[in-house]
């Protein structure tokens, strides 16, 4: 379940967003957002953010915390995998703050 | 919630009229004219602005005809477009208006109240809500009346067609204790609004004039149907939090009209998200459809909105 790889987040981002073009191709370190990389806008932001908190319990509550977990799916993934090493050693990641890997 | 032009020419920000009057200057001239011609003038500018902009702009007329048609074809007439042209200037004028009322007078200036306890409901369950309207009446006057009532209270908006009256209508809202969050631009805008919703505020946006395809549904009007933003049906399911569907108009006193229709939840259903976002967005036009139908001549929309296949699209 809490199994992090670009698979999963491809897929995540497939099930969650308005995905205008080809994400199996997608590099890891193309940006989500604006023209040069996915294009996805601010509703997808949030949208990825409430599929990860379903799926890894961390919770990416602020505009500050989001632009620093959803640079890329590389960044997303390597995010997600400190947040739950982080909470794995008992902080608990109760909030974006709390989870939120010192980057 | 994306906001870039689409290049689609319903797009009214591109409209040179549009883009000189959307400017910090002009709503600077608007509140000088108000101190100085007070209410008569600006009775007399309305009109005589309405007048001017219909003899120039024929073919703005033929599309609030044709919008005020899909509502009730036998009220689509040039009187009707007309005096919507005249309700438009004077919802601008009242900007004046409201820049010169004191605050503790500010409820001076409305008058009826419908529904106002449905926002009262949700503080009291220490919850907010997505307040959403559709461009209807001076609906810019709703930030301050709704955070006058104890309600905390953000507006979400696009951006202005310039930085500079972005801010200078954020800073005029903020006068009112009103918070400004601006879509677009950024793409974590979002997570502002998530922000002011578990603050227990109430955050406006608007619902009847989406920018792009990927962020409409069509709805139903009784002779047509119309494009309507998914965004708020979307927030809401996303955060859990009820939409309360909103109006103000102006009444023929001349005051300012509140309406609160019930709080649309979630579905809890098992649809799929897709499938919720339709439903609740259908739920969310049903109960604002029936205000935009008591008052077509405040429903302001200069291009045509009937989408193709619509009874009353292409006529009027």
């Amino acid at each position: 379940m809490n199994e992090v790889t670009t698979d999963i987040l491809k897929q995540l981002i497939r099930e969650n967003c308005m995905v205008r073009s080809d994400l199996a191709s997608l590099s890891e370190d193309a940006p989500l957002f604006g023209p040069e990389g996915l294009g996805l806008d601010s509703l997808d932001a949030l949208q990825i953010t409430m599929a990860v908190e379903k799926r890894y319990g961390i919770v990416i509550a602020d505009p500050a915390t989001a632009r620093s977990a959803l640079g890329s799916i590389r960044v997303l993934r390597d995010w997600i995998t400190h947040a739950l090493e982080i909470s794995s050693r008992g902080m608990a990641a109760t909030s974006g703050e709390a989870a939120s890997p010192d980057r | 919630m994306q906001t870039t032009d689409s290049g689609d020419s319903r797009d009214y920000r591109k409209r040179s009229f549009y883009r000189w009057l959307y400017t910090p200057r002009s709503f600077l001239l608007i509140l000088k004219a108000w101190r100085v011609l007070g209410a008569r003038g600006a009775w007399v500018i309305s009109r005589f602005l309405a007048l001017s902009f219909a003899v120039i702009h024929p073919q703005t007329i033929r599309a609030i005809r044709s919008n005020i048609a899909l509502l009730d074809p036998d009220r689509a007439t040039f009187g009707a477009a007309f005096r919507l042209l005249v309700n438009q200037s004077e919802c601008i004028s009242s900007f004046g208006r409201l820049a010169t009322v004191p605050p503790d007078a500010l409820m001076g200036l409305i008058g009826e109240q419908h529904g106002i306890e449905h926002l009262e409901g949700l503080r009291r369950e220490g919850r907010g809500g997505l307040l959403v309207t559709g461009h209807l009446g001076f609906f810019e006057i709703g930030g301050p009346v709704i955070t006058s009532l104890g309600f905390p209270m953000t507006v979400l908006t696009f951006r202005e067609p310039t930085p500079e009256l972005t801010r200078w209508r954020s800073e005029f809202r903020a006068r009112w204790g009103v918070g400004t969050i601006v879509v677009g631009s950024d793409p974590f805008s979002a997570f502002e609004v998530v922000q002011a919703i578990r603050k227990g505020h109430f955050v406006a946006m608007l619902a009847d004039r989406p920018y792009n395809a990927e962020d409409m549904l069509p709805v139903d009007l009784p002779h047509g149907r119309i494009p309507f933003s998914k965004g708020p049906a979307l927030l809401s399911i996303l955060t859990g939090t009820p939409v309360v569907p909103v109006g103000i108009t102006t009444g023929p006193d001349g005051k300012f009209c509140v309406e609160s229709k019930a709080p649309v939840f979630p579905p809890s259903g098992s649809e799929s998200r897709e499938e919720a976002i339709a439903l609740m967005t259908k739920r969310i036009a049903a109960a604002l459809i029936p205000m935009f139908l008591k008052e077509p001549e405040q429903w302001y929309h200069f291009a045509p909105l009937g989408l193709p296949g619509s009874a009353t699209s292409s006529r009027a």
